[in-house]
């Protein structure tokens, strides 16, 4: 049986590098299979179009690289069959393209991303499907090691193997040491979720005014997290002062050349943090992702489009991101603390509200899935002349069972609010209540709001249980405050609220960073 | 080319109206952006090397009808050169 199959496309990759540069591919996988057979892991390739390959997993071969169900369906094949404790996609999405899964919250100004691509689905059992909500319970531990979007010379995903292959766990106090990046606006939420990983904030870089370069000292530190502003096929991230006046640069692409440090993890709130677009026919920089990735850094996680997250509290992107590292920091391989990031993600929430799903759905893990960045000392000692390989697979295999099942639950109990309600009679006190929170949130009491119908799974209908009530309804909306509104200026805001029984009992306001506060849950007595 | 990856459309010529308006509200990139409008869609407007937060060369064409070359990335029209029409 194989703990970790290498997925790719032999002719997505044949048309970009030719049948040399494949070859050369091949070999470096070899390499690394035989790297992982002396790590414990029994690795294997397995071409998607081969028909041959996919026949021996009861699957169809894709035979259209870019058709994302098909890719789909046969990554479900391999784990019906081999179930796979590791699943590495080989390429960039034009080898193996990501999920086109629907973003809840499109809006042409808004928020524009049509589709909160990902490779969440590879993740989950669940079959095939646009509705994010499908994937709310991920079982499985894939990371994807990206070649470059529309590359024709393979010097990229070469060189990225052969990290992956040579790869040395190090001691968690290695990781220890950070560096942390925030906009001046975000500095208190940025604050927060440091202190939460590694037990302080000290550390904190603050742009401005800092930025585009740092210090090679700093940026040589193995654990990056970084909260900044992100666009669109671009190479730079953003900073923002206090006033949300000012937004200069706060990374680049360049400036971080020859500064990363082997065996760097990184997790980037960023908007397109880990967008891996086409940097060739652009004749772009290369995208920081991959920058980070092509200097040696063992794994990056980031959002594939815009994220969301409060300025000075925590929600959304902050506490996947924080979750990642967390159990990076903890002895986890890469690809588990992506699985257990989504998983503690999906948990903390009663229900999955709009954006908390788009959340889900856009975080990925670039990176070999298997490797341990840091290395933890096993309580169980394995007793002279037994086999620790054998005890290391078993013990393995214990926790993607432990997994399992908590993605299973996941995805049978937890309510999803992912599809916008027909047309919705609000009653006067729900009427009220939202105008009362776009009140607060200095949209203008006429702002109107969409309704996202709840839907629970039969397994988390409450049977005369004293369980808390699953919300109704979610409404949100998205607006921008009159000017002078809160005293400020211009800034929007996003306002989720919750309806249980025809009342609204909470709601969320994740509001423009420069000068909201904290995303606020609160209760109906002060909406 | 995967859908997710929202390949670069080569453009050329393609005439449309600059305005300024509010973008991904309530996001981590919320801001005010440069839009560019054709008949048909609405594209935010950056230069393709120029900076993607409150680019000063671009506040020139709000408010006029202007020829670009470029691509388009998904919602994104990144220019490389721009021509005010009269």
């Amino acid at each position: 049986m194989d703990d970790k199959i290498i997925v790719t496309n032999r002719t997505a990759l044949t048309a970009k590098y030719g049948s040399a540069g494949v070859s050369r591919i091949k070999k470096a996988v070899d390499d690394l299979i035989a790297a992982d057979a002396k790590r414990g892991v029994k690795s294997r390739l397995v071409y998607l179009d081969d028909a041959a390959a996919m026949k021996r997993f009861r699957g169809r071969p894709v035979n259209d690289q870019t058709h994302t169900r098909q890719n789909k369906e046969a990554i479900d094949a391999i784990f019906r069959v081999a179930d796979p404790e590791y699943l590495m996609i080989l390429g960039a999405p034009d080898v193996v393209p990501h999920q086109d899964i629907a973003n809840p919250t499109f809006d042409t100004s808004d928020d524009p991303d049509r589709y909160a691509f990902g490779d969440l689905p590879y993740a989950c059992d669940a079959p095939y499907s646009r509705d994010i909500a499908t994937f709310r319970g991920p079982t499985r531990v894939v990371g994807r090691l990206p070649d470059l979007t529309a590359a024709t010379k393979p010097t990229h995903i070469l060189e990225l193997l052969a990290v992956a292959t040579r790869y040395k766990p190090r001691d968690a106090a290695a990781y220890g040491a950070y560096f942390g990046l925030s906009t001046q606006s975000w500095r208190k939420s940025t604050e927060m979720s440091l202190s939460n990983i590694f037990g302080n904030d000290t550390a904190l870089t603050v742009a401005p005014p800092a930025g585009p370069r740092h210090p090679a000292g700093r940026l040589a530190s193995l654990a990056h997290f970084i909260n900044c502003h992100g666009a669109q096929a671009h190479p730079e991230f953003y900073g923002e002062n206090a006033r949300g006046t000012a937004t200069p640069i706060s990374l680049h692409s360049n400036s971080i050349a020859k500064k990363i440090s082997p065996g760097t993890v990184a997790a980037v709130e960023c908007c397109y943090g880990a967008e891996l677009y086409n940097s060739v026919t652009l004749s772009s920089p290369l995208p920081i992702c991959q920058r980070y990735l092509a200097q040696g850094a063992y794994g990056y996680f980031g959002s594939s489009n815009i994220a969301y997250g409060p300025a000075k509290g925590n929600g959304a992107a902050d506490l996947i991101t924080q979750y990642f590292l967390l159990a990076v920091l903890s002895g986890a391989s890469l690809g588990r603390a992506a699985l257990q990031a989504r998983q503690l993600f999906v948990e903390q929430t009663s229900e999955l509200d709009p954006i908390d799903l788009k959340t889900l759905g856009q975080f990925n893990l670039l990176g070999d899935p298997s490797i341990h960045p840091v290395a933890v000392t096993a309580a169980t000692i394995v007793p002279k002349g037994g086999d620790a390989g054998t005890s290391g697979r078993l013990e393995r295999r214990q926790r993607r069972t432990k997994l399992h099942a908590m993605g299973q639950m996941l995805q049978d109990t937890k309510p999803t609010a992912s599809r916008k309600a027909g047309k919705v009679r609000k009653s006067v006190m729900v009427r009220k209540a939202l105008a009362n929170i776009a009140r607060e949130a200095g949209m203008g009491t006429r702002t109107e709001f969409t309704a996202f119908a709840v839907k629970a799974p039969k397994m988390a209908r409450s049977r005369g249980s004293k369980a808390a009530p699953a919300a109704s309804r979610y409404y949100v909306a998205v607006s921008r405050p009159a000017k002078g509104s809160r005293g400020i200026d211009s800034g929007g805001v996003a306002a989720v609220a919750k309806e249980v029984g025809g009342r609204i009992v909470g709601y969320r306001i994740y509001m423009e960073k420069s000068w909201a506060p904290a995303a606020m849950i609160q209760d109906e007595s002060t909406a | 080319m995967g859908p997710s990856s929202d390949d670069p459309r080569r453009v050329d010529g393609l005439i449309g109206a600059v305005t300024c308006g509010p973008f991904a509200t309530g996001s981590k990139s919320e801001r005010d952006a440069v839009w560019f409008t054709t008949a048909e869609d609405r594209f935010v407007l950056r230069r393709k090397d120029g900076p993607a937060f409150n680019d000063k060369a671009l506040e020139r064409y709000v408010g006029k009808r202007v020829k670009c070359d470029g691509f388009i990335v998904g919602y994104t029209l990144l220019a490389e050169r721009i021509e005010v029409l009269r």
